[in-house]
């Protein structure tokens, strides 16, 4: 498979949550095309590793490289924000990544609900709008490597429906690099894990078995899922027998 | 066919094997496996078949009911087996008869005649709708499991999953799969390192660091001319006061002007660029955007208003003759370009240090002052006796702005101000800024 980030090298340890941990120690690692979700028993060093990863942040030592354009961590409140309006961010984006801008206000206006916003300052957005406005973004440059911080959208409405069914054909032979804290996401969308244990990175091809050993912060939706609801227990099994 | 069909269905052959020489009659189990259908039956006509089976049988010991129940059980799950109902779906139905079952035997035990017109167990229908209520929830369920399951089949693949979408939406995605194809055809920047992307993302954060400007506060660029107005007035105040109109050579409100404007910028510049480097961390979650990059394009930002302001100050002095225009344009735009450079660089070593002693930019505003005084804002090196001049003269930023001066005014050349030291300085403080950026940048996280 096609590798898509190197790391030569690499030593790491940034302050996290008012400490310095050793995040990465020389470590030598090629991470090949594929879907991985990042696993490791600290999920909050998660934040601290995709910044190394994707080259937003230089290690201590070292060198991170990328084999085609990595997208900014999707999910992310990132640069949503501030008095910048959102067609001024769109303008910026396609500045930077030499798109064309009437072609990107288009599409992202009419990809997400409530389109009026984008001429208001981003600060004033409420977080639905912000959360779609990111997503629908990222769509736009046309990344290898999305990295995703958080949540995929579920949500059944058309902005998820459409930018899903979207994402989908997007991720076809390209990487995702997942990181979050929905256990069924992780399970629809990865088919290996990225681990980060003891200041290495190991890659797994048994994601479930992974998840067991470094299990993701479980998540309400999640436990309402895990657990069978009475009814359908009533209706199963010896207790149907006359 | 619906309940009511099958209900009515039912009742005919019901009618036709009860009536008088019909010489027909269908075996229990048969009218029990006619119940199966592709939809969950009324559990009252369950109730009917078990009541009817009852009436047509011997019922007056528990084995003989039992057998009447099993008759209906064996008939049910023959009705199963043939149609092949989803799993949840011959569950409901099995556990309809249980219910049945179990409520019209405690009746039967209690004496109730369960046979009387108008029969209806109390909780018949509370646990019947309790039922569906579970049916529709494992409907559900299964249908998630099964979409579940095709999309980790997808992920496995590698492949697109097909979504579930309405006619409409389904329209819009393949707009919307045109659009985005489209604008990742003529993607320009494709295939490009990030490297060059970082270069040719100068232009368009300069761009958006003006649009920020614009949108903090509509008065905030006519606030940039304020700052230099004030502190030219307080120059040439101090100099009139003293008597003088000249000095050597230049005149009072123009050797103001350049002083407070050149300073002005260049103590935004060092500000605004440091804070920038320690706390815009947003934008450098864009892979092509650095602190560095943000922090120069900051500093340039600043050079060009300042510009701007020395154009409208020189504009309107010249107009009412209080402001004589440069003998050099170029070596006095060269040398305002080259202090910005410095203040570019004294603010890039502070933000450096800021970040990991945020409380240094406290500091800021005192080591800028103190460079005010020793930076030729007030006044030339060549104002004062030999022997002062060198407690002036160390400082770069005194030449740099000696220099400026030289090449504004005809009258005054200064003797003093070396250009290879103001360009030997401005080399070493760019290295030392580059090198303390380097080593602050692991430290610098986005935010």
């Amino acid at each position: 498979m096609m590798p898509m980030i190197y790391l030569n090298d690499v030593t790491d340890n940034p302050h996290v949550f008012g400490e310095r941990h050793s995040l990465l120690s020389r470590v030598d690692f090629v991470l090949p095309r594929g879907r991985y979700v990042l696993l490791s028993q600290h999920p909050q060093r998660h934040r601290s590793l995709i910044d190394v990863m994707t080259g937003l942040r230089s290690p201590r030592s070292g060198r991170v490289s990328h084999a085609g354009q990595v997208s900014w961590p999707i999910g992310r409140q990132a640069f949503i924000r501030g008095k910048a309006s959102g067609l001024r961010m769109m303008k910026l984006v396609c500045a930077l990544y030499g798109i064309e801008y009437a072609g990107c206000v288009e599409f992202v206006s009419d990809l997400i609900t409530s389109p009026e916003y984008l001429q208001r300052p981003m600060e004033d957005w409420p977080l639905p709008m912000r959360q779609e406005f990111a997503f629908a973004l990222a769509l736009v440059p046309a990344f290898d490597v999305y990295v995703i911080e958080g949540v995929i959208p579920f949500e059944a409405n058309r902005f998820s429906r459409l930018w899903l069914a979207l994402f989908e054909e997007r991720l076809v032979g390209r990487t995702l690099l997942l990181s979050t804290y929905r256990q069924d996401q992780v399970m629809d969308y990865c088919t290996r894990a990225l681990v980060l244990e003891e200041g290495q990175l190991r890659m797994e091809n048994d994601v479930e078995a992974c998840l067991k050993q470094f299990p993701l912060r479980r998540f309400r939706v999640d436990a309402d899922h895990s657990e069978e609801h009475p009814l359908t227990e009533d209706i199963s099994g010896e207790n149907l027998g006359i | 066919m619906n309940n009511d069909d099958r209900i009515n269905a039912w009742r005919e052959r019901r009618a036709a094997t009860s009536a008088p020489g019909a010489g027909i009659t269908i075996p229990i189990a048969e009218a029990a496996m006619n119940v199966v259908g592709d939809v969950p039956v009324a559990i009252t006509f369950i109730q009917a078949l078990v009541r009817d089976a009852l009436a047509s049988a011997a019922r007056d010991t528990v084995a003989e009911r039992r057998a009447v129940y099993e008759q209906i059980q064996d008939g049910i799950q023959q009705g199963i087996d043939r149609r092949n109902p989803p799993q949840e779906l011959a569950e409901v139905y099995r556990r309809q008869l249980r219910i049945v079952v179990r409520l019209l035997e405690a009746d039967i035990r209690q004496g109730v005649d369960v046979l009387a017109t108008g029969y209806m167990p109390q909780t018949l229908v509370f646990e019947s709708a309790r039922l569906l209520t579970g049916y529709e929830r494992r409907v559900a369920q299964r249908k998630s499991n099964d979409a579940r399951a095709a999309r980790r089949l997808a992920s496995e693949r590698d492949e697109p999953l097909e979504m579930a979408l309405s006619p409409m939406q389904r329209e819009e995605l393949d707009a919307f799969r045109a659009r985005m194809l489209r604008l990742h055809a003529r993607q320009t920047t494709q295939g490009e390192s990030v490297s060059s992307l970082r270069l040719g993302a100068v232009l368009p954060l300069l761009g958006f660091a003006f649009h920020l400007i614009h949108s903090e506060s509509r008065v905030a660029l006519l606030w940039a001319l304020f700052g230099p107005a004030v502190l030219l007035s307080l120059i040439s105040s101090m100099y009139f006061l003293m008597g003088l109109h000249y000095v050597l050579g230049m005149d009072v409100p123009t050797f103001s002007l350049i002083g407070a404007t050149t300073w002005i910028m260049f103590r935004q510049i060092i500000f605004r660029s440091s804070t920038c480097y320690v706390s815009s961390r947003s934008l450098i979650n864009i892979g092509c955007v650095t602190p560095l990059t943000l922090t120069l394009v900051q500093g340039l930002v600043y050079l060009i208003i300042y510009l701007a302001v020395y154009a409208a100050l020189l504009t309107l002095g010249y107009s009412i003759g209080l402001i004589t225009l440069p003998y050099s344009w170029a070596g006095f735009a060269l040398f305002v370009v080259l202090m910005a450079v410095g203040g570019a660089s004294i603010g890039l070593i502070f933000g450096s240090i800021a970040t990991s002693w945020p409380y240094f930019l406290r500091f800021a505003a005192v080591i800028e002052r103190f460079l005010e005084v020793f930076s030729g804002v007030f006044f030339v090196s060549e104002q004062f006796p030999v022997q002062y001049r060198g407690y002036f003269l160390w400082s770069p930023f005194a030449h740099g702005m000696q220099l400026l001066r030289s090449s504004y005014f005809f009258s005054y050349t200064s003797r003093d101000a070396s250009l290879g030291y103001f360009l030997s300085a401005l080399v070493f403080l760019f290295v030392i800024a580059l090198i303390a950026e380097r080593s602050a940048r692991t430290r610098v996280t986005p935010m």
